[in-house]
């Protein structure tokens, strides 16, 4: 993974010192809120309804197990022991002491972790594929040029303060695991009729008031040009996106009211201006930030994929679910990438207490080559491990109540902070998750329905991006009173797709039961071996409609 | 209708209410109230001058609901029911 060169640790470490000023002055009244408040949130410092909330940024989700028990650490000492990881790969701490984060960010400094750009109208953190590097099927690790593009929009002077926030996310797979299609721009590595490895890039993705898909607006940008394709993007965003109303001003705004192809033909006439110029990425560029993604020291291991069969008919019927749901083939034989989902009975989705952080560092140390990856449905994965050790693996974390085999099940649900944390919020999102998941926790229930996801979201802000889950959730208010919308057939992977409202909002006792029957009424309407999804494509929404609302 | 003067606390961010004599308690139940709303804009208006101390002071309703068979002052909306009381799922 990528470590910080001379130049890195001091303007963090510069960082740090000046924010332990800021804080100062705000503590002894000497600046007002309203001029901390820019300062603060430059740190990621976020004020929600009980406390202080800090995202830390894990950039693309990458942590090496001393950044994880770093993480632990900080949770123990100056939060209430536990983090949350967030749908960009980040986590958050719900509890932080104004006079703590700068002592907490000089923590995390010295583990070569930051908050900058976490927050505020700047590009934030660089999302991507948590099984990068490993997934069988991926053509090119895009780990690296994420990380080009993180040294790119870092303090990017030009960039700080852009109409609204800005979201990239890569993948190098043709599986999407990244969501690109809901991102300000989509990246995805491909390669052209000549063989040679590109990008096709989206822009203008993104959920809220006014979620859209992104659109394709090139097929295929050599490599070299990634950074100022990039920058000429931005340049055309900031320049004509807007400024006078923040639920119009992201750049799907921008590129609906232009049109895609005179977005396109601003992004290209910019870029025909600076393409040639100090940003083109030499071979030697390429290569100073591959180098830090090279492959660990794999062993030659034999019996790959037959041994990982034979596991699955293990007489552990928990074991057996488990690797059919939570772990993935990888490229290199004999090993195999596990997902630790953080999502069962009573615990809200993605918090991780900081005991299961330092367990789970230390398996990665035992099992894998001590790195983690927070991956975006708000789960962890270790991504390289021996086959033959997965069953000892799972025994350890099954111990540790980590080895639910609920990976893209009912269960795996991503849930946003909602009313119980979150200032915008209309109504609660975790309780709805708990309530889901303890009704359909059930290993019968949850390897009967297969492959789905729910999310839920407390506000139309849709940080749970509700309109991309197979089943989407949004709380909203009426009259005082927690009402959910239910949304189907919504997806974020490679068939991106925005769900459809099913009919009037459920009053919050009854909507654990509305999903219930969405759930039998899919048992009911599919075909052999077909997908939730799949099943509402195939038979519309109506279908849902008319056995859900009885 | 009642009124409640609220902020969160420069220190810790935690919801604080106005409560008698120009301090600050955490405790919704300590919290001054005020039956005219002229009053409690002035008492915001103070509570302003106080920016060292707390952020974004605002006013927020409030109405006497039976609690353990005795009336008591609550927060009206839900999301202050559940500022005044804590996140209503328990920690992990
Ligand atoms: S979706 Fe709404 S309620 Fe949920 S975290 Fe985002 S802003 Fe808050």
């Amino acid at each position: 993974m990528y470590r910080y060169d001379e130049h890195d640790a001091t303007i963090i470490r510069e960082r740090v010192a000046q924010f332990h000023d800021q804080v100062a002055r705000r503590l002894s009244g000497e600046i007002s809120e309203n001029e901390f408040k820019p300062l603060r949130l430059q740190n990621g410092l976020y004020m929600q309804l009980h406390a202080y909330m800090l995202r830390v940024a894990v950039p693309y989700g990458w942590l090496s197990s001393a950044q994880l028990h770093r993480l632990a650490h900080v949770a123990r000492t100056w939060d209430k022991g536990y983090g949350h990881l967030s749908t960009r790969q980040n986590v958050q701490y719900n509890w932080p002491a104004l006079e703590d984060v700068p002592k907490i960010l000089a923590a995390l400094a010295e583990v070569e972790m930051h908050a900058v750009q976490t927050s505020g109208n700047c590009i934030r953190n660089t999302t991507s594929d948590h099984f990068a590097g490993v997934a069988r099927e991926e053509l090119e690790d895009p780990r690296p040029y994420c990380e080009l593009i993180r040294q790119w929009s870092t303090f990017h002077p030009e960039f700080a303060a852009l109409p609204r926030k800005f979201k990239i996310a890569v993948t190098g797979s043709p599986r999407d695991r990244a969501a690109v299609q809901i991102h300000d721009i989509g990246i995805r590595i491909v390669e052209n009729e000549a063989g040679e490895r590109g990008f096709e890039i989206l822009v203008g993705g993104g959920l809220g008031r006014t979620p859209r898909i992104a659109r394709s607006i090139r097929d295929f940008l050599p490599k070299a040009d990634l950074l100022s394709y990039l920058e000429a993007i931005l340049r055309v965003y900031n320049e004509q996106g807007r400024r006078d109303n923040k639920y119009k001003a992201r750049i799907k705004i921008l590129v609906d009211a232009l049109g895609v192809d005179a977005f396109r033909e601003a992004v290209e006439a910019e870029w025909a201006e600076i393409k040639d110029g100090a940003m083109k990425l030499t071979d030697e560029e390429l290569a100073r930030v591959a180098k830090h993604f090279e492959p660990p020291a794999y062993e030659s291991l034999e019996g790959g994929d037959a041994l990982l069969a034979g596991k699955k008919l293990s007489p552990n019927r928990r074991f057996a679910a488990w690797l059919e749901s939570n772990v993935e083939p990888h490229k290199v034989p004999g090993y195999a990438a596990v997902v630790i989902t953080v999502k069962s009975p009573g615990r809200p989705p993605g918090d991780i207490t900081a005991d299961h952080m330092d367990a789970v560092a230390e398996l990665a140390e035992r099992f894998g080559f001590g790195e983690i990856v927070i991956t975006h449905r708000q789960n962890l994965c270790i991504p390289d491990v021996r086959i033959d050790q997965l069953e000892a693996l799972w025994a350890e974390l099954d111990a540790l109540a980590l080895g639910e085999a609920n990976y893209f099940r009912a269960t795996d649900i991503i849930a946003c902070p909602g009313l119980d944390y979150c200032s915008l919020a209309n109504a609660r999102s975790i309780p709805v998750a708990q309530r889901l998941t303890e009704r359909l926790h059930k290993l019968e229930r949850l390897e009967g329905v297969g492959e789905l996801t729910i999310n839920i979201s407390g506000c139309i802000n849709a940080c749970g991006h509700h309109h991309v889950g197979n089943i989407g959730v949004l709380g909203i208010d009426k009259q005082g009173e927690e009402f959910y919308q239910l949304m189907l057939g919504g997806s974020s992977a490679e068939d991106a797709s925005l769900g459809k409202i099913l009919g009037p909002a459920i009053p919050s006792d009854e909507i654990v039961d509305a999903v219930d029957r969405v759930l039998d009424a899919y048992l009911s309407l599919r075909n052999d071996g077909e997908r939730f999804l799949d099943c509402v494509r195939r038979v519309g929404t109506r279908s849902f409609k008319e056995r859900v609302y009885v | 209708m009642h009124f409640v003067v609220t902020a969160s606390a420069t220190k810790t961010g935690q919801p604080v209410y106005r409560a008698p004599a120009d301090t600050w308690t955490e405790r919704f139940d300590a919290a001054q109230s005020f039956g005219e709303r002229a009053l409690a804009e002035a008492a915001l208006e103070a509570a302003r001058r106080e920016e060292a101390v707390v952020c974004d002071p605002y006013l927020i309703d409030a109405a006497h609901a039976e609690i353990d068979g005795e009336p008591r002052l609550r927060p009206v909306a839900l999301k202050e029911q559940i500022r005044a009381d804590g996140p209503t799922v328990a920690l992990p």
